[in-house]
């Protein structure tokens, strides 16, 4: 498949830090896309930089093979769901999700009625924003959006809002969306479990770079830097220098050494046990430091123990 | 509970009652009393002041000050409006810098900046002796005791009092709030006009009011700029309190003044 959308090289620089730097992207039509790192690696800028708000100062973005440079957000057939939503508070629902269709001059009774029953908001036209719980206010956001049918929706932080508990529905109803209206999305996000179950493919930043590009399996599974191993998940460190690492579901412990061939094992002693619902995580102490296992069950501190891992889960790193 | 918010409300009760509520039964009766012969009231009890409000000669007063103040406002909101949204998107330390500069003329008495107007605008005040010394103009230009001058005493003195309430409006609109206007398709003017008019209406309303209000009542500006010829109602309540020695008509003439600008008040409310 084509790409849709893609930067090259793209670099935004303030006097105090380089928010984003030398960053490349594709991203494939109808694809769901994410751009995952922790706060202040450059994500928000870039998502800024391809909706127009902010300028590059080196570098392309191309939409559709064409150059967006000069043209102004307004006219990029690109839209924005706002991290805090930013609903019009002066507009109604309707008045909010027909704002856009206005100002192309489109017939848009039909379109706004179709797009609030997508996101289940039919009988609430009327509400104003301050009405509205936070994920009906999310909703309305995105009805805003899709109703104009970009290109390519841009997605803020959409879920960091919401109460953990309507987070997870809320993000099954994202993927549902996304592929109903086979509308390109790049999703910004700092939680790599978001971006993991919804995505079709992560650029993983750091520092205003971009570290790693894959699917949800090869960066968590083949990370291609330690920041990106760590970032993503727990990582056991073999060595100290951070160039082998293994992650502590794909650990395991046991009283006596196993009896399986290919496998990679440590004597030491258990630290603690952690409960974590599905599973203890059991912390050892072994001569190559600290090393996580999964357990089926708790360990009692200071026993001794072996722990292994296959050398297929190693996780290697150019030092 | 309901003792102790009677106990709070009390000082404010107390104060309403003697500084407003008595004083205005006291301009009711007033109103509604005889003249005497050197000031003060007499009997009997007439309605003959409220009539004499029909007369041509004041109620083209009225008119004349609610369309003084009515265009005043509209004038302090054409200049106090870009001045309020300039502030409200300054940087944070600017944004003090400005406030400040808007309320800078408060340090000095209303009364000591009108006469300054004064000076400037006379026959041979500085802007006529200027240009007619540089040749523009041979004849000084008549720029005092006009509707002309009460107008920007008036746009003058009163012009913080929009531009403040309109400034905190406007900076609470989110910076996010443009872009995502922006981002819907709304070029930087209609964005303009379908988020951040709307937005800033409240803060438009409360500065409206106290800039009319303010107006309508003034007797200093249309005193000391108009001259003779521009009399507001402030002037003829004043001159029938002093000069005229009608204080039946004077209370009359305020009391129907404060109906106005309860009117204007309530309209605002529909």
């Amino acid at each position: 498949m084509a790409a849709i959308l893609e930067l090259r090289g793209v670099s935004k620089h303030y006097p105090a830090h380089r928010a984003v730097h030398e960053v490349s992207l594709e991203v494939e039509t109808g694809a769901f896309y994410s751009i995952l790192g922790p706060s202040g690696c450059g994500k928000t800028t870039t998502l800024r930089l391809i909706a127009g708000f902010e300028d590059p100062d080196h570098g392309e973005i191309l939409l559709d093979g064409r150059p967006l440079q000069n043209i102004p957000p307004f006219e990029r057939p690109v839209n924005t769901v706002f991290q805090r939503y930013a609903l019009f508070p002066h507009l109604t629902v309707q008045g909010n999700v027909e704002f856009g269709l206005k100002r192309r001059g489109v017939d848009h009774r039909a379109k706004v009625a179709e797009a609030l029953e997508m996101v289940h908001l039919t009988g609430k036209e009327q509400r104003m924003p301050a009405q509205l719980s936070g994920g009906e206010q999310q909703r309305v956001a995105l009805a805003r959006s899709l109703v104009l049918e970009p290109r390519v929706l841009l997605l803020d932080e959409p879920l960091s809002a919401l109460d953990p508990a309507l987070r997870k529905s809320v993000r099954a109803e994202l993927k549902t969306l996304q592929r109903r209206t086979g509308i390109t999305f790049v999703f910004i996000t700092h939680d790599q479990e978001e971006a993991l179950s919804l995505s079709d493919r992560i650029a993983v930043m750091n520092k205003g770079e971009v570290e790693q590009i894959g699917s949800p399996q090869d960066i968590y599974l083949r990370p291609a830097t330690p920041f990106v191993a760590t970032f993503l998940g727990d990582v056991n460190w073999i060595d100290a220098a951070t160039t082998l690492g293994v992650r502590p579901e794909a650990t395991s412990i046991g009283r006596q050494a196993p009896e399986v061939a290919a496998a990679r094992v440590e004597s030491g002693r258990v630290r603690n046990s952690v409960f974590l619902g599905h599973c203890f995580h059991v912390e050892t102490e072994t001569s190559r430091g600290r090393i996580v296992a999964e357990a089926a069950h708790a360990y009692t501190p200071g026993e001794a123990v072996f722990v292994w891992w296959n050398a297929a889960d190693e996780m290697r790193f150019h030092a | 509970m309901h003792r102790l918010r009677a106990w709070f409300l009390a000082p404010a009760r107390l104060v309403n009652l003697v500084c407003f509520v008595l004083p205005l039964c006291i301009v009711l009766a007033y109103s509604l009393l005889s003249r005497g012969v050197y000031g003060g009231v007499e009997l009997p009890w007439t309605f003959d002041n409220y009539r004499r409000l029909f007369d041509p000669l004041y109620a083209g007063i009225f008119l004349r000050s609610l369309w003084i103040a009515g265009l005043s406002t509209a004038l302090c909101l054409v200049l106090g409006s870009p001045l309020a949204w300039f502030t409200a998107r300054a940087d944070r330390k600017r944004r003090n810098l400005y406030l400040n500069l808007v309320m800078i003329p408060f340090w000095t008495s209303f009364l000591v900046r009108t006469y300054a107007w004064m000076f400037l605008l006379r026959d041979t005040g500085l802007i006529n002796t200027a240009l007619m010394s540089v040749g523009l103009i041979s004849e000084p230009l008549p720029l005092l005791y006009n509707n002309g001058a009460v107008m920007l005493g008036l746009v003058y003195g009163y012009l913080p009092f929009l531009v403040l309430p309109l400034y905190t409006s406007l900076e609470k609109i989110d910076p996010s709030m443009l872009e995502a206007a922006s981002d819907l398709g709304a070029k930087p003017s209609t964005a303009f006009w379908t988020v951040v008019v709307p937005m800033a209406k409240p803060g438009m309303r409360a500065g409206s009011i106290l800039v009319f209000i303010s107006c309508i009542g003034t007797y200093l500006t249309p005193d000391l700029l108009g001259g003779s010829k521009t009399i507001m109602i402030g002037n003829v309540v004043q001159n029938q309190f002093t000069a005229a020695r009608d204080w039946p008509f004077g209370a009359a003439c305020s009391l129907v003044l404060m109906g106005l600008v309860m009117l204007f008040l309530r309209s605002d409310e529909l």
